[in-house]
């Protein structure tokens, strides 16, 4: 008759030494700690996953390409001619600022045409030398409005090395 | 008989630890493919972007350079061929029971006066223009857009665009 641990070593091949009861109950329980563990793991997951992802907001807000009109909409701007036949942006190039002509002729172009869509617009010269906040120049026509932790777009053209008419749109 | 009784006892926790992976196993691959289809399962609605581009592509058509282009308002022929003026297609196969998933409307106003002028136009569906403004998600998207435009004689135009996109059934569920 074969010993039992004869069998054991012929069955299992490297294992040569039978585990004891206690070891297979800590081994069990390690198994189960495991198994918790891994659940836990996919629940946190799924919950993190089902947070994260709105599925009742689902729609792509298109920020960019609202730009283009915007953009048109300043360009034709700096072309108007100005009553001495100059041009807006020659203008501006000159003053280095809005005067009454162009100033007035901004607030109806852009706040009367965007003022339903933005809360806040600004169009002036802006010193591009300086930081955001401190290099747009101040005018009578806009007042000046904080761009922090606002959504915000911005449109320029330069006429100059380090400056630039803008024209800011803020959500 | 105890010895033979612990031969089996091996043999059980192997299996049993199979049994346990296997489980394992399927757990991991059901949570995975529950978050995938819950991330990937729904559309997204990209009706708003549609509408902004298509607003964005008929503005390119009429302005360029800042100024109107020529012809635009005094060309009798594209009030009635705009669309093909401007090489968009609204044609939409995909939803061949329905009379059209797009509306676009493109109005002039003279700048000073406010007027609207006759060279306003319009092609696609109009039946899609009454949801403008209403709420709902299954409702069409509208863009409503203007800008500012001069043409070559100085004279100052403000151009409102509307565009529908309704194509409900492919970006809501």
């Amino acid at each position: 008759m074969i010993k039992n641990k004869e069998k054991n070593q012929r069955f299992f091949g490297p294992s040569i030494f039978p585990k004891s009861r206690k070891a297979q109950i800590s081994e069990g329980l390690t198994w189960v700690a495991a198994t918790i563990a891994i659940i836990i793991i996919l629940l946190i997951s799924v919950v993190i996953t089902s947070t994260a992802f709105d599925l009742n907001d689902r729609e792509i807000i298109p920020e960019s390409f609202t730009a283009t009109l915007n953009q048109k909409s300043l360009m034709s701007y700096l072309l108007t001619r100005e009553p001495g036949g100059e041009t807006v942006y020659s203008a501006i190039k000159k003053d280095e600022n809005l005067n009454d002509f162009n100033g007035n002729l901004a607030v109806k172009v852009f706040k009367g045409l965007y003022e339903k869509e933005y809360s806040g617009i600004w169009v002036g010269v802006s010193d591009l030398g300086f930081n955001i906040i401190g290099g747009r120049i101040g005018n009578d026509f806009f007042a000046r409005i904080s761009l922090i932790g606002s959504e915000a777009y911005s449109t320029m053209i330069k006429f100059a090395q380090e400056k630039a008419v803008e024209a800011v749109f803020v959500k | 008989m105890k010895n033979h009784r612990i031969f089996l006892g091996k043999i059980g926790a192997e299996k049993t630890i199979s049994v346990y992976w296997f489980a394992i196993l399927i757990i991991v691959a059901g949570v995975i493919i529950y978050m995938v289809t819950f991330v990937y399962g729904k559309p997204y609605d990209i009706r708003g972007s549609e509408s902004e581009i298509l607003s964005g592509n008929i503005a390119n058509c009429l302005s360029e350079g800042g100024y109107l282009k020529e012809n635009t308002l005094t060309n009798p022929s594209f009030k009635q061929n705009f669309l093909k003026i401007c090489k968009v297609n609204l044609k939409t196969p995909d939803f061949p029971e329905t009379k059209g998933e797009y509306y676009i409307e493109v109005n002039f106003y003279d700048f000073n006066t406010g007027s609207k002028l006759n060279s306003s136009t319009s092609g696609g569906n109009i039946n899609l223009k009454q949801y403008c403004g209403l709420e709902g998600k299954t409702n069409p998207v509208c863009s409503n857009k203007d800008f500012y435009v001069i043409d070559k004689s100085q004279k100052a135009y403000s151009i409102n665009i509307i565009s529908v996109v309704n194509k409900a059934d492919k970006n809501v569920q």
